[in-house]
């Protein structure tokens, strides 16, 4: 008699590889970073097998570390708010074309993305450095006496990542909007609410689905984004990521470690943020 | 201002003149022309495709006609959108906001009329109750049953005390046990709050015993409205005699005439028709297989075929001359018990039930 596998077994083998995967090259190294974090650098070896907890008090105490961690946040708080209030009016566009329209519409805007980001981030730099397009435009036509440089500031940096996690924000949003019937909003004219308070009582909040994962989004492109703020950061406009690099770079693995873990918190902890204030599950009736 | 000998009409609700939509792909609705008087619970019947959801979609504004004039309460509302008018709807899939409670749902169109919170809570708790969802206040579309849906559907559409209630098949997606028990529930509640209702349906029984008035519709056209009864026992066209309920269709030559009825003669059987100003030609009628009796005495003969016992009644199939006919007996006691298959019967029937039908032959 052949013995017949349990549905769950089946189930468990089928899960078996990826978690065996994901364990192995994620959670394994994570681990092993969080336990680096907590050593003291060393000038020889990647560690000294010193327990310390330096490398995080002087992220938290340190004066310029702060400077980056609000700066980062900031940046991010206003990446999310230009994604957001660019992507959504965009979106809801999309949303009304047809299926075909709308194919084409996201297309059109993947198309950047497959371009590198350092390509685009040194077509940034043609354009905003100070003998680029903006700043001999501007002396060209007398508007300005000597050249300028646009680039390594917070400017630069914004208007870098905003162009390459907009679509980001858009195809996500749009997904959302398309998948809301439109007898909701059809029930709500019928109801007496004009065109715009349907829009902010109904769409709005069944939309937030597709807020909340592209705010996410945006959140985890931007904090990791490395090559864009540092091509258009330069030396003068550091984010945390940057910090990350110049202590992997200056060989101190372990305040690289602490770093990595700092900007992870940050990422939850605003990811958190994100769900308590859209609050995404509220289309599912759950509050 | 638009004068319009219309504006006079009082009594109607809902006014349609020629009105006419068409689409990119298709017309679906020809030159329809529409008047539902207040108070009256109106039935929309026909089959899929009709246009029965697109005549309630022009009343509410959804769409706008390609032709013609929708008035509401004698005002003419053409080119007005939805959220402008005056009307409740319960949408076939109700519609509700998954996102909103029980009690945000059915305040939302009092809250959109700038209303009150007093009297918000006020009226929502009364239509809770009209409609005994009391105890589910709080709850969100998603933990309700269908029925219980429904009746929020029903509540958030009539609390703001609409001029035209419309219901697109709004028992459709609800069991047979439920939908007969909604279908009273909604004709009381029509009668508590004397709203006009406009409501679509496929189900003949349903446009039957809910309905003041009834719309039949085929291919974008009313074929014939007029109160259940009428349209019942006086269909105009073979389509109205068979969808709303089951008929025979006979034909034959007109010999003459009787009073105000012509005879038809039917496989040489001589038929009185009531209905029409015929007195020559072909002519085509409905008889409802229930009016039939059998009647030894009767001239009209037919041969039965076949026997079909189902308790309350018996149906018969019949041969009159080469032409099948049905019957339907009731299993009183006076109906005889056995009816043997193969041998001759005599029918007969009210001169009433034997109607013209409009439509060319
Ligand atoms: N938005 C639209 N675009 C194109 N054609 C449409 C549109 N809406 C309806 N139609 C067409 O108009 C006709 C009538 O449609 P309608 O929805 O009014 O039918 P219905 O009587 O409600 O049918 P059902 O009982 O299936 O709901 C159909 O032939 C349909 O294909
Ligand atoms: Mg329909």
């Amino acid at each position: 008699m052949n013995r017949v596998l349990p549905a769950s077994s089946l189930l468990y083998a089928v899960a078996l590889p990826p978690l065996v995967i994901l364990g192995l090259f994620f959670v394994v190294p994570l681990c092993y970073l969080l336990f680096v974090s907590f050593m003291t650098n060393s000038g020889t070896s990647l560690f000294d097998l010193e327990p310390t907890l330096i490398n995080y008090a002087e992220i938290f105490t340190d004066s310029f570390y702060l400077l980056i961690i609000r700066r980062t946040l900031l940046s991010t708080a206003i990446v999310l708010a230009l994604c957001l209030l660019i992507g959504y009016p965009v979106a809801f566009y999309a949303a009304r074309l047809s299926a075909r329209g709308r194919m084409i519409m996201l297309m059109v805007m993947m198309v950047p993305l497959m371009v590198s980001n350092v390509v685009r981030a040194y077509g940034w730099v043609a354009i905003l450095g100070r003998r680029g397009l903006v700043s001999s435009t501007l002396t060209g036509v007398g508007l300005i006496e000597r050249p300028v440089q646009y680039l390594y500031s917070f400017e630069a940096v914004t208007l870098g990542l905003l162009t390459i996690l907009l679509p980001f924000m858009i195809v996500s949003l749009t997904n959302s909007l398309t998948t809301i019937d439109t007898r909701y909003t059809e029930a709500a004219y019928s109801l007496g609410a004009s065109p715009w308070r349907a829009f902010l009582r109904v769409t709005l909040p069944l939309s937030s689905p597709g807020i909340a994962s592209g705010l996410m989004l945006v959140t985890f492109l931007t904090l990791s984004a490395y090559v864009t703020i540092a091509l258009l950061g330069g030396p003068r406009y550091k984010l945390l990521v940057s910090l990350v690099f110049d202590s992997v770079t200056t060989f101190r693995w372990p305040r690289a470690a602490a770093l990595s873990f700092a900007l992870l918190i940050i990422a939850l902890i605003i990811a958190v943020i994100i769900q308590l204030v859209v609050r995404p599950n509220r289309v599912q009736g759950k509050g | 201002m638009k004068t319009d000998s219309t504006t006079s009409v009082g009594a109607s609700d809902v006014r349609f003149v020629s009105v006419e939509k068409s689409f990119e792909t298709a017309t679906a609705l020809h030159s329809l022309d529409l008047e539902i008087e207040r108070g009256t619970l109106f039935a929309l019947l026909g089959p899929s495709g009709c246009g029965k959801t697109t005549t309630l979609r022009l009343i509410a504004g959804f769409e706008q006609p390609t032709r013609g004039q929708v008035y509401i309460r004698g005002k003419d509302v053409t080119g007005i959108p939805a959220y402008k008018r005056s009307f409740g709807m319960v949408f076939q899939n109700f519609a509700l906001f998954p996102h909103l409670s029980v009690t945000e749902n059915v305040a939302f169109g009092l809250q959109m009329r700038g209303i009150g919170k007093d009297v918000i809570r006020q009226k929502v708790a009364a239509v809770l109750d009209l409609v005994a969802l009391g105890k589910f206040a709080d709850r969100y579309p998603r933990q309700l049953s269908g029925g219980q849906q429904q009746r929020v559907a029903l509540a958030r559409a009539v609390v703001f005390e609409p001029d035209v209630l419309l219901l697109d098949e709004p028992l459709s997606a609800l069991d047979k046990m439920l939908r007969e028990q909604m279908q009273v529930e909604i004709r009381q509640l029509q009668h508590r709050l004397g709203m006009t209702t406009v409501f679509v349906t496929h189900d003949q029984e349903e446009a039957l015993t809910m309905s003041d008035r009834v719309a039949v519709m085929n291919h974008g056209r009313i074929q014939q409205a007029g109160t259940p009864k009428d349209i019942y026992d006086r269909p105009r066209t073979e389509f109205v005699a068979t969808f709303l309920g089951a008929s025979n269709i006979l034909e034959g030559h007109v010999r003459g005439r009787e009073g105000d009825r012509a005879v038809v003669d039917v496989a040489g059987n001589l038929i009185q028709v009531s209905g029409t100003p015929v007195s020559k030609g072909k002519l085509r009628f409905a008889l409802r297989p229930e009016k039939i009796v059998l009647d030894p005495q009767s001239g009209i003969r037919a041969v039965v075929k076949d026997v079909i016992y189902r308790g309350a009644q018996t149906f018969l199939y019949l041969d009159m001359g080469g032409i099948a006919l049905n019957a339907v007996l009731q299993n009183t006691a006076a109906t005889p018990a056995d009816i043997e298959t193969g041998t001759s019967v005599g029918l007969s029937w009210e001169t009433a039930s034997a109607v013209a039908l409009e439509d060319p032959t």
